[in-house]
This record gives structure tokens, C-alpha cells and sequence, in this order.
């Protein structure tokens, strides 16, 4: 980066010409790639190859139209989150700020159709984490998911309460590009779940 | 029009070509979900599960490139990002794939003598 872009961007320049708190959450996403790969391999493995003694009719289990309604929730608020970054690259940091409460309240619906897809298989199925090897590695992949949206929402409302306040500037630009990236691969992680735990099942 | 102003009127220019962009890209990505929905629907035929399955896979390559490229803005990042993710990316596929692997190819168990090296 030019000094003079950098000045623009309120950053200090870097060797590698790359915002600091950028690099570091691109670092962080890599490393969180081979965490979830190793959860999505285990439920592979227990699903595909070693699957459980008693036959679980699985495919009875999932609501298909929520799961879509779930994705559909998480891909409009990746969208409203892309919206947002740029509207900070332009300097509007209202128009930011409404897409912001856009992804909040899409990323509070998914997680409260999660809660419902919960209680029902626990409720109608009797599928928890201990009942089956289904249950574990279900509730396990799922929950570490949900568990990164909460902390994308509890971040994101950080931001949020900061704009409200008045304090969020053209200068806060790569603090919401990073957490944008965070969202993004929330939404990217849901992708991959989705047809490998959800749409395999019924193939 | 001023000097100082002509970057910013570029920048918002770009930053519209952008909103666009987005815009195809969500249209693009809901499309494909619905794609998916109908496919779900011939899962009753038995014969086409490995098709339907490549298909699947397939989608999900396709979403995942888009969102990556389009929406974390990786088609506009330096080669550095590029290599400090995939890297991650390539390992945590490298583990899949080598995991799932020893299982389908090791389905047999060491005996107690090639455990105890007898």
C-alpha cells in the first residue's frame, strides 16, 4: 500500500502492503479450514464407512424445506454483509450500518431455526449427542458451526452499538472488511455442511 | 470537476459496478439452492445416485468458489492471500481425503501379530 493510500485508510503501511488485522483473520479462516475439515472428515467416516450398527433413518429426520429456509437466511446475509464493506469503501457509513443490522437480524433467524431443528430431533426423535454416532457428530459439526455465528453476531452487534453511538468512522473501513471475511466464511462453511451432511443423505 | 474529487467519484464507481456484482452473484447462489431442492427429488431413483451425487458435489464447488472469489473478495487480493489460505484450504482437504482414504482402503485391523511385530 502507497503511503498515501494508507493515510487515507487512517492504517499504518505494511512490509507485505497488506492491512495487519487482515492478514491475521486470513491466518486465522486458513487454520479454521483444517479444523472444520477434520469434523467434516469424522462425520464421513461414521456416516459413509462406518455407520452406526442400528440403521438410522436419517433422511426422516431433517425438515428440507428449513434447512433451505437456513441457508437461504445465512446466503442473504452474506450478501448484505458484501454490501456493507463496500458501502464503507465508499465512506457511507450509514448505508453500512443498515446492511450490518440486515446480516444481525438474518444471522439471529438462522441461529434461531438451528434452535428449532435442535428441539425438534430431540424432541420428536429423541437424537442427542449420546444417543446414536449420528447424534454426535451431527450435534458436534452442526453446534461447532452455530457456535462461530454466535460469535460472528456477538461481534457484528459490537459494531453495531458502535455505529449507533456515533463512534464508527470511514477509519473503522478494515475493521468491518475483517469481520466481514469472518462472516463470509461462516456462510462458506455452511455451504460445504449443508450438502454434506443435509443433501447426501437423501442421494 | 476537480482533481481531488475524481478518485473518489472512480472509487464510487467501481464500488456500483461492485453492488451489481454482488447482486448477480446471490441471484446466482439462490438459483443453484433451488437447483439443489429439485434435485433431492429424483433421489428415489437408485441408479442415479452417483450422477446426482458428482452433481451435488459439483454445485458445491461452484458455491464455494463464487463465495470465496466474489464475496471475501479474493479475486482481488494479492498472491499472498491467495497462498496463506489455500494452504489451509489444501491441508484441511489433504486431511479429508487421506483420512477417508486409510478407512476405505484399511478396513482390516492389524492381528495381535503384525501388532506385537511377531
Amino acid at each position: 500500500m502507497s503511503e498515501t493510500a494508507a493515510t487515507a485508510h487512517h492504517e499504518m503501511p505494511t512490509n507485505t502492503g497488506i492491512s495487519n488485522k487482515k492478514l491475521v483473520m486470513w491466518a486465522f479462516l486458513s487454520s479454521d479450514c483444517m479444523f472444520f475439515g477434520t469434523l467434516i472428515s469424522t462425520h464421513l467416516i461414521y456416516r459413509r464407512l462406518n455407520p452406526d450398527p442400528e440403521s438410522i433413518p436419517v433422511a426422516e429426520f431433517f425438515n428440507m424445506p428449513l434447512a433451505f429456509f437456513m441457508t437461504l437466511a445465512l446466503l442473504l446475509s452474506s450478501f448484505f454483509m458484501a454490501m456493507a464493506v463496500s458501502a464503507m469503501h465508499t465512506g457511507k457509513v450509514n448505508r453500512a450500518t443498515a446492511n450490518l443490522a440486515g446480516v444481525i437480524i438474518l444471522g439471529a433467524v438462522f441461529l434461531g431455526c438451528m434452535a428449532y431443528e435442535y428441539v425438534h430431533l430431540v424432541h420428536h426423535f429423541e437424537l442427542t449427542p449420546s444417543s446414536s454416532i449420528f447424534g454426535s457428530t451431527f450435534y458436534v459439526l452442526t453446534g461447532t458451526h452455530g457456535v462461530h455465528v454466535i460469535v460472528g453476531l456477538i461481534w457484528l452487534l459490537g459494531w453495531m452499538f458502535y455505529s449507533i453511538s456515533g463512534r464508527m468512522t470511514t477509519a473503522n473501513e478494515a475493521d468491518i472488511e475483517v469481520v466481514g471475511l469472518y462472516w463470509h466464511f461462516v456462510e462458506l462453511v455452511w455451504v460445504v455442511l449443508f450438502s454434506v451432511v443435509y443433501l447426501l443423505e437423501f442421494i | 470537476m476537480s482533481s481531488s474529487s475524481q478518485p473518489s467519484h472512480d472509487l464510487e464507481k467501481q464500488e456500483k459496478k461492485k453492488y451489481l456484482a454482488y447482486f448477480n452473484v446471490a441471484v446466482v447462489l439462490i438459483a443453484v439452492m433451488f437447483f439443489e431442492m429439485v434435485i433431492i427429488n429424483f433421489s428415489t431413483l437408485d441408479s442415479l445416485s452417483s450422477v446426482l451425487a458428482g452433481i451435488v458435489f459439483g454445485l458445491l464447488m461452484l458455491k464455494f468458489v463464487t463465495l470465496l472469489t466474489w464475496f471475501m473478495h479474493l479475486r482481488w487480493e494479492g498472491s499472498l492471500i491467495w497462498v496463506l489460505f489455500l494452504s489451509g484450504l489444501v491441508l484441511a482437504l489433504g486431511t479429508v481425503l487421506a483420512i477417508m482414504a486409510i478407512m476405505w482402503f484399511g478396513h482390516h485391523t492389524l492381528s495381535p501379530e503384525e501388532a506385537t511385530g511377531g
